[in-house]
């Protein structure tokens, strides 16, 4: 489900069904790393919509988690952590965190099992039959994810 | 009389600014495929659209079709990518179904599921159906997948709107 109005009328009416958060996390860079830093977004944004498309009976995608560079990321880290918490606390079961970032590589902290971390691909230029596909790839690999996460818990 | 300029300014930049940030999601959002409600989707898409699929290279088993089409919505123009599962039944009749889960809407898929092979599984709340759509009881979905409106012209398959499940 979408953080819209129509979907989180649906989830209130089916609570109990839904206990999967998604967070998309996005740095955001004017400097040097600019034009990657919107390449990145734009590739998760439609990476998310797309998981969130396959499983929007399960799961809520939020708003991106959206930072500057970090002068220490452990600081960092902590509010994302705060995120989790918060939204453990609210009783959702599990959290994810979805990232292009390589901040984020080798440096997930607590937040452990809940980070994906993925290379994003730019899309500029491809054709969008070849586009879809690429993505279709993606969305499948993350999908087998959760599709683990759940089965095991069942 | 300066202040109606200024308002007449102020006007016409919060329309260009509007038309900018059409113009922004134009470039964006092309890719992005938004879940729609089936009866949206069927008025908006009231023709039917080409896939690449050959009627003749159908099967008893569910082939995965994409198919794509433009979609007006009223913020956004966007290339919208749907999927069918199509089959032809013990008659040689099409059979296209939408793997929209009717229990709260994640995506089907056709036999993915070890324990249950053949079936469309939804890997969300595991509910599951037939090869014919139907839903399994005590799986949570209630009602059997949605199926498409299918033509074939010049061996090519069409689909067209969503329509409830109905017998082939
Ligand atoms: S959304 Fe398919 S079983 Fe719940």
């Amino acid at each position: 489900m979408k953080w819209v109005q129509k979907d989180i009328e649906m989830f209130q009416e089916a609570r109990e069904h839904i206990d999967t958060v998604l967070v998309p996390m996005i740095g955001i860079d004017m400097g040097t790393g600019m034009k990657q830093s919107a390449q990145m977004q734009e590739f998760l944004a439609i990476l998310a919509s797309e998981i969130e498309r396959q499983f929007k009976g399960r799961m809520i995608l939020l708003p991106p988690f959206t930072y500057w560079p970090p002068s220490d990321s452990l600081t960092l880290q902590h509010s994302a952590l705060s995120w989790k918490n918060s939204i453990l606390e609210e009783g959702f079961k599990h959290v994810f965190f979805i990232t292009c970032d390589s901040l984020w590589r080798g440096n997930e902290g607590e937040l452990g099992g809940s980070l994906i971390w993925i290379p994003s691909i730019p899309l500029e230029g491809l054709d969008d039959h070849y586009k879809r596909e690429l993505m279709s790839g993606q969305v499948s690999q993350i999908a087998n994810v959760f599709a683990q996460k759940w089965l095991v818990e069942k | 009389m300066s202040k109606h300029r200024v308002s007449r300014r102020q006007f016409l930049n919060y329309t260009l600014t509007g038309v900018g940030g059409f113009m922004a999601a134009g470039m964006l959002m092309p890719m992005l495929r938004f879940a729609v409600d089936p009866v949206l989707e069927a008025s908006a898409g009231g023709n039917f659209v080409a896939t690449k699929q050959k009627v003749a290279d159908l099967t008893d088993k569910p082939t995965r079709v994409n198919f794509s089409f433009t979609q007006k919505d009223a913020w956004y123009e966007s290339d919208v990518t749907n999927i069918a599962w199509v089959y032809k039944n013990n008659d040689g009749k099409i059979v296209a179904l939408n793997p929209t889960c009717k229990h709260l809407g994640c995506t089907v898929d056709w036999n993915t599921n070890k324990d249950h092979p053949n079936q469309f599984f939804c890997p969300c709340h595991f509910g599951r159906y037939t090869k014919d759509g139907t839903n399994v009881p005590g799986t949570p979905p209630l009602k059997p997948l949605d199926m498409y409106e299918y033509k074939v012209k010049d061996g090519i398959l069409y689909l067209g709107a969503v329509v409830p499940h109905k017998e082939a």
